[in-house]
């Protein structure tokens, strides 16, 4: 459900990295996932961003195509894990989260046997 | 000694929300999406220029007016369409084919089973019929067939078939792709999983919990338990490699299953999404007693058990979602029930209305929703562009109450059909908060605080996290 890349935002990385440097700010990011299927201009479904407009998650609306699929096979289960770690953070520890990152990304990569 | 100030003239032209969170605040900007977690003096400095305040001139806050005008905040915001389209030429159709359901779900908003009607033929094939033409006449080369409805799509096995073939048939006579969505109670035969299987990509199915809440809450027409059956037909869908997402409406009697139902799944199958939705008091929802003492109350523990589920989804992998928490929408509409592209949904009877669960063209929503039927005379769709005019004009700005609320891109003005508006020949008399907006909220603002610190650890380098470190 959270994709990589931070495309929506106007040179997204260089104005995130000097958002963050400012006193007083603890993090910043983009909230906003890009569309996925080639073609579609405006893409405002909450579960999967894809071409839909589903309304209440229920895959029920025509245009539903991936009914929350497509958003988290694009990038990594782990990012999902990554979004319950976050959930139980204080605020300030995002050095904390890097960290938990990398783990992560490592431990759903090489699942152990 | 004097101190220096800037002075800034320029207004927002977007919505900027500092909203309070533990010891802080979050910095809210829905377009283009950006959050950020800021201490008590950056919120001040917001809200100063909010109120075109002058403030004071330093290089951090330099800084920060560089960051806001790169972000656009500052900009013309293009002016939208003033008029809709001439013509309405859908190329996406959702058919209510039957109002047979084999449940007898303890919330059904449609009663589905209690009264029998199908969708004649005749309506099913003008439907597609109309859509497989518009798709040529757009130049586009797919269109998209959806089952909802009144009942179980499947529970009038020939009229479903039926519809299929003759989809596929339009198609392929006209060099198109159809694709085909539903929303399912996952009762089927083995011969029918099999057809299924080879037609659908996804499915939706509704699957509300472990034996014991799937058995209460969905029983089969007769009592008997439907879990077995779901859960077999679920199994059966992944040997066939047939993505499917599941959606579990949640009782208070399931508050404490939403975890137990994650684990469940994480053990036993594949799937990872999973979306819990608190339950609808409509339909039969209102002739049971669902246990529900109060609804603020319920609200409250669906807010704090959806909380531990999102938590657990973490760590199992499964994401987890409600329709009401939306921190990566950002929109004026909920779903296609209002707006500039409205749902071209048929029921049984050859009603053609925005909502799936909206179809009495007398009831104060329905003259609002219902904007077409089909004429048997005609033998075709016949349209109220009048109304489908007000369906493109409504907006969550059309709607009073959401007018401070920081989630207002995100939830949209929530689910039309459970909104406490009311609506006087199509426009809109009075509105307020439902008991959801609070839930919304609050789900919308741990979601932001979420991927807003997890994109920020995406893209910390080692490098710059050192920087920042020192």
């Amino acid at each position: 459900m959270i994709r990589v890349t931070e495309s929506k935002l106007p040179e997204s990385q260089q104005i995130l990295a000097i958002l963050r440097r400012l006193e007083g700010v603890q993090f910043a990011g983009q909230t906003s996932p890009i569309p996925q299927t080639p073609g579609i201009s405006s893409c405002n479904c909450q579960n999967c961003q894809c071409n839909a407009r589903s309304g209440d998650g229920c895959g029920c609306h025509p245009w539903c195509m991936c009914q929350g699929k497509t958003a988290i096979d694009g990038p990594v289960e782990w990012l999902n894990a990554l979004l319950g770690v976050a959930a139980a953070l204080p605020l300030e520890d995002i050095r904390t989260l890097v960290g938990m990152r990398d783990k992560l990304r490592e431990s759903f990569e090489k699942p152990s046997e | 000694m004097a101190q220096h100030h800037l002075i800034h003239s320029q207004p927002f032209t977007t919505d900027v929300f500092t909203i309070p969170y533990k010891d802080g605040y979050i910095l809210h900007i829905p377009e283009p999406g950006l959050v950020a977690g800021v201490d008590a003096h950056f919120c001040g400095i917001i809200e100063d220029l909010k109120q075109n305040r002058p403030i004071e001139d330093t290089a951090n806050n330099r800084e920060l007016l560089t960051v806001l005008e790169t972000l656009q905040v500052f900009a013309p915001k293009p002016v939208p369409a003033a008029e809709p389209p001439a013509e309405y030429r859908p190329t996406d159709v959702t058919l209510s084919l039957t109002s047979r359901c084999h449940l007898r779900c303890v919330y059904c908003y449609a009663r589905a089973g209690d009264k029998i009607q199908d969708m004649p033929t005749e309506i099913i094939d003008a439907a597609l019929y109309f859509v497989a033409d518009n798709t040529v006449w757009h130049e586009r080369n797919s269109f998209i067939v959806g089952f909802h409805g009144e009942g179980e799509p499947t529970a009038n096995w020939p009229l479903f078939r039926h519809a299929i073939e003759q989809a596929k048939r339009l198609a392929r006579e006209r060099g198109l792709e159809v694709t085909f969505t539903m929303s399912s109670n996952g009762i089927w035969s083995p011969a029918q999983r099999e057809y299924l299987a080879d037609c659908f990509a996804n499915i939706s199915l509704s699957f509300d919990g472990p034996s014991e809440i799937q058995d209460a809450q969905r029983p089969m027409a007769s009592g008997a338990p439907s879990f077995p059956t779901v859960f077999e037909n679920l199994q059966f869908l992944e040997s066939k490699g047939v993505d499917y997402g599941i959606r579990a409406t949640v009782l208070p009697t399931g508050l404490d299953s939403m975890v137990p139902f994650l684990n469940l799944i994480s053990e036993e199958l594949e799937c990872n999404y999973v979306h819990f939705e608190p339950v609808f008091f409509t339909g039969r929802g209102i002739d049971h007693d669902l246990g529900v003492a109060s609804t603020d109350a319920f609200y409250q523990g669906f807010l704090d058990a959806y909380q531990k589920a999102v938590t657990r989804g973490g760590e199992l992998g499964i994401s987890v979602t409600y329709s009401g928490c939306r921190a990566t929408h950002f929109s004026t509409n909920f779903c296609g029930s209002t707006g500039p592209d409205p749902n071209f949904f048929v029921s049984t009877s050859g009603i053609v209305s925005s909502c799936f669960e909206i179809i009495d063209p007398t009831s104060a929503k329905g003259q609002f929703t219902v904007y077409g039927r089909y004429d048997p005379g005609a033998r075709r769709f016949v349209f109220d562009h009048e109304k489908l005019e007000q369906l493109w004009r409504f907006g969550v700005d059309s709607i009073a109450h959401c007018k401070d609320c920081f989630a207002r891109w995100n939830c949209s003005g929530d689910c039309f059909a459970r909104s406490d508006i009311s609506l006087e020949n199509g426009a809109i008399v009075a509105s307020q908060e439902s008991p959801r907006c609070q839930a919304n909220r609050e789900t919308t603002l741990q979601e932001l605080v979420r991927r807003g610190l997890v994109m920020d650890a995406l893209s910390r380098s080692d490098q710059v996290s050192a920087i920042t470190d020192e």
